[in-house]
């Protein structure tokens, strides 16, 4: 693999001009930055890939079925299993999705794992992505490219091609399609993904709409043809968050999301993919809950483990949580992509009091969690190879089965001392390669 | 119910929340309803299990008209029995309570129970009552209950926002209702709070239980809930709604 390296230079060229960017929006500027490729991949044999696909297809099944449990009869907050406070005072508890069955009953069609491997070996899940989880595209372009610069690294290793993801995209949209046209829904140019809007919708044979490309009409969903016909939509794969996609039912103000559609998709005759409400699931506070879910509804133990948790919520972990606030990380649950992250051991001890204080004020805010010390991978710095903090984003495609795709989102953070990862603090990435048997 | 524009709009999307509802003690008749521009029409039942009637006006046009005849027949004597949904326990956008209104609560528990009164929500309803004034103008559709309380003044919207507000900080779970009264004009608001096991209408406007002439159209965590009309249209025009009401017993 290590001939990648002299490519380096060409595939971001490359990448650049595809326009496989980052945008961000800080003090209400947008800015786009480059999302900087490292060569060296990431490998994970066949057999602890068979691990992790064991685990994470057990994790969201038991997070489709948590969801789908939240917006009808509540059983698992009627069994004191989750307290009904982190359900319902969630901002991603959505009441207008109440009583919605989607198609096929699948709520996170596409699910972002994300987990990072600790020096032990153990791998642990650092927190769930099942709204809009981005990623997916750039080790697929990545791959494209570094099998055009080495063809023949490719044919003397031996592995998983992750270029089936568009099929597996397809093949997840066509199951859930309630009759008509997939498109993928973007609100535009000005998107952080925006390259990953289109390059999905291109290989997946989507259609690639703009909120003004789509129309309700007697209580279906059609695409607007230049010209012609109407075609309906049996499959949204929306890439724009659930406050914007309606102002009737969401968001009064909002200009990018389409008028009537959460009206069609109640009535069963479009899928929203992933279905609006998934909120819900993917906070914060709930991860704590994750592997109790696990166990209530699949009656199994959890496969992956969770990052050791404390809920300040609950007396004994806030007591647990102030008393080694030095050594933990703080999160703020209502926070995401990296921000209200804090760890104890970077703060002053003013500064720790503060945060104390606020934690006290508002435990129902903030987990916190034991600093997973996890490997390091190495990124090519100049002529050498430096080691990184990096984590993994799986995707998880859940439809007429549940399956890991066999790759994956490695993030890895440029600052030497960091563990923040996030592309959106000017982390980059690497393509994750899964030996095949 | 008629929306006029100032000038023609087109690609009107609305969804309408004025049909009166199946449920409690409330069941809905013969229902015949029907707009003008002639349109198709669909009709909905929401999260919180209101009867909503959507659908589109995509041509050109200056007013939009619905207009809906039925017969309802209520009997409220018996509590109806049902589960609660545990989301009327939590604030809502409208009905976060500030220090001002906790402060208010404080003040009312003191009377609880005293002078013959009731439970905490009969309380909480005779205060209000008593320390809040009818007075249309002086708060909007945007007014949260805390804004309203802080001006001590307002129409049956915000009375039922701060009793509601009130009601949940106290633990009582309680939610937002919109509906009409026997008699002729607009539409009114009022609370339901859940007591052993029921819902049971408060009408903190008029500082009375709700009886057989309050016909329920919606509820909800508050008045965004419940908007009788929500849309959207292109058109570089504004909107003004008219609501006319007949209820005849």
């Amino acid at each position: 693999m290590f001939e990648l390296v002299d490519h380096t230079e060409n595939i971001n060229r490359l990448l650049a001009r595809y326009g496989v960017k980052f945008g961000i929006y800080k003090n209400h500027e947008f800015h786009e930055q480059l999302f900087p490729f490292d060569p060296l991949p990431r490998v994970i044999s066949a057999e602890e890939f068979d691990f992790l696909n064991r685990g994470l297809s057990q994790r969201v099944n038991a997070l489709n079925l948590f969801l789908a449990d939240v917006y009808s009869e509540k059983k698992i907050i009627k069994d004191g299993v989750i307290p009904a406070d982190f359900v319902y005072s969630s901002k991603g508890y959505l009441p207008q999705c109440e009583k919605i069955v989607p198609p096929g009953k699948i709520y996170s069609h596409i699910s972002g794992i994300d987990l990072v491997q600790g020096k032990d070996k153990n791998w642990y899940i650092l927190e769930d992505n099942l709204r809009i989880p981005s990623g997916a595209s750039y080790p697929m372009i990545a791959r494209e490219l570094t099998r055009r610069a080495a063809p023949a690294t490719f044919s003397r290793t031996r592995i998983a091609d992750n270029r089936n993801y568009a099929v597996m995209l397809k093949e997840t949209l066509d199951y859930v399609n309630t009759g008509g046209i997939n498109v993928v829904l973007t609100p535009g140019r000005y998107n952080a993904a925006f390259f990953e809007h289109s390059y999905l919708a291109e290989r997946s044979g989507a259609v690639l709409a703009m909120p003004q490309d789509l129309l309700v009409e007697n209580n279906k969903l059609y695409y607007r043809q230049y010209g012609g016909r109407n075609l309906q939509v049996g499959a949204v794969y929306r890439r724009l968050s659930d406050e914007y996609l309606d102002p009737l039912c969401f968001l009064p103000e909002s200009l990018i999301g389409v008028p009537g559609i959460m009206n069609v998709y109640r009535s069963g005759n479009v899928a929203i993919v992933n279905a609006p409400g998934n909120g819900v699931a993917d906070d914060k506070g709930i991860y704590y809950f994750v592997p109790h879910m696990i166990k209530y509804y699949l009656g199994e133990e959890a496969i992956l483990k969770n990052a050791p948790t404390y809920l300040a919520f609950y007396e004994k972990d806030r007591e647990f949580i102030l008393e080694h606030l030095e050594r933990l990380v703080v999160k703020d649950v209502s926070e995401a992509g990296g921000y209200g992250v804090i760890f104890g051991r970077d703060l002053t001890k003013e500064k720790l009091r503060e945060l104390a204080e606020v934690i006290k004020a508002e435990p129902r805010r903030f987990i916190a969690q034991e600093v997973i010390d996890f490997i390091d991978l190495g990124i090519v710095e100049g002529d050498h190879e430096v080691p990184r903090k990096a984590d993994l984003r799986a995707f998880v495609l859940a439809g007429k089965d549940t399956r890991v795709w066999p790759s994956g989102l490695t993030r890895f953070s440029r600052n030497p001392n960091s563990f923040v990862v996030n592309s959106s603090q000017g982390g980059g990435f690497k393509d994750t390669w899964v030996l095949s048997r | 119910m008629e929306l006029t524009f100032d000038a023609p709009v087109a690609e009107h999307h609305f969804a309408f929340r004025c049909l009166p509802m199946t449920e409690g003690g409330q069941t809905c008749y013969g229902l015949q309803y029907g707009i003008e521009p002639s349109g198709l029409l669909c009709e909905i039942t929401d999260g919180f299990g209101n009867r909503m009637c959507t659908g589109e006006a995509l041509d050109p046009h200056d007013s939009l008209n619905l207009r809906a005849e039925g017969t309802v027949y209520v009997d409220r004597s018996e509590a109806v029995r049902e589960e609660l949904h545990p989301l009327f326990l939590f604030p809502s956008a409208y009905t976060a309570a500030d220090e001002s209104l906790r402060e208010y609560l404080r003040e009312c528990r003191l009377l609880e129970g005293k002078d013959g009164r009731r439970n905490l929500p009969f309380c909480l309803m005779d205060c209000l009552f008593r320390d809040f004034s009818y007075v249309p103008g002086k708060t909007d559709i945007h007014t949260t209950a805390a804004q309203a309380w802080a001006g001590r003044q307002g129409v049956c919207q915000d009375y039922a926002h701060i009793f509601v507000t009130l009601c949940r900080l106290a633990g009582y779970p309680a939610r937002y209702v919109a509906g009409m009264m026997v008699g002729e004009g607009a539409t009114h608001a009022w609370a339901e709070v859940y007591i052993d096991g029921a819902w049971m209408g408060f009408d903190p406007t008029h500082n009375r239980l709700t009886d057989d002439t309050y016909i329920k159209l919606s509820h909800g965590r508050d008045f965004g809930d419940c908007t009788i009309d929500r849309g959207c249209f292109k058109g570089f025009a504004s909107q003004r709604q008219n609501i006319y009401v007949k209820v005849e017993d």
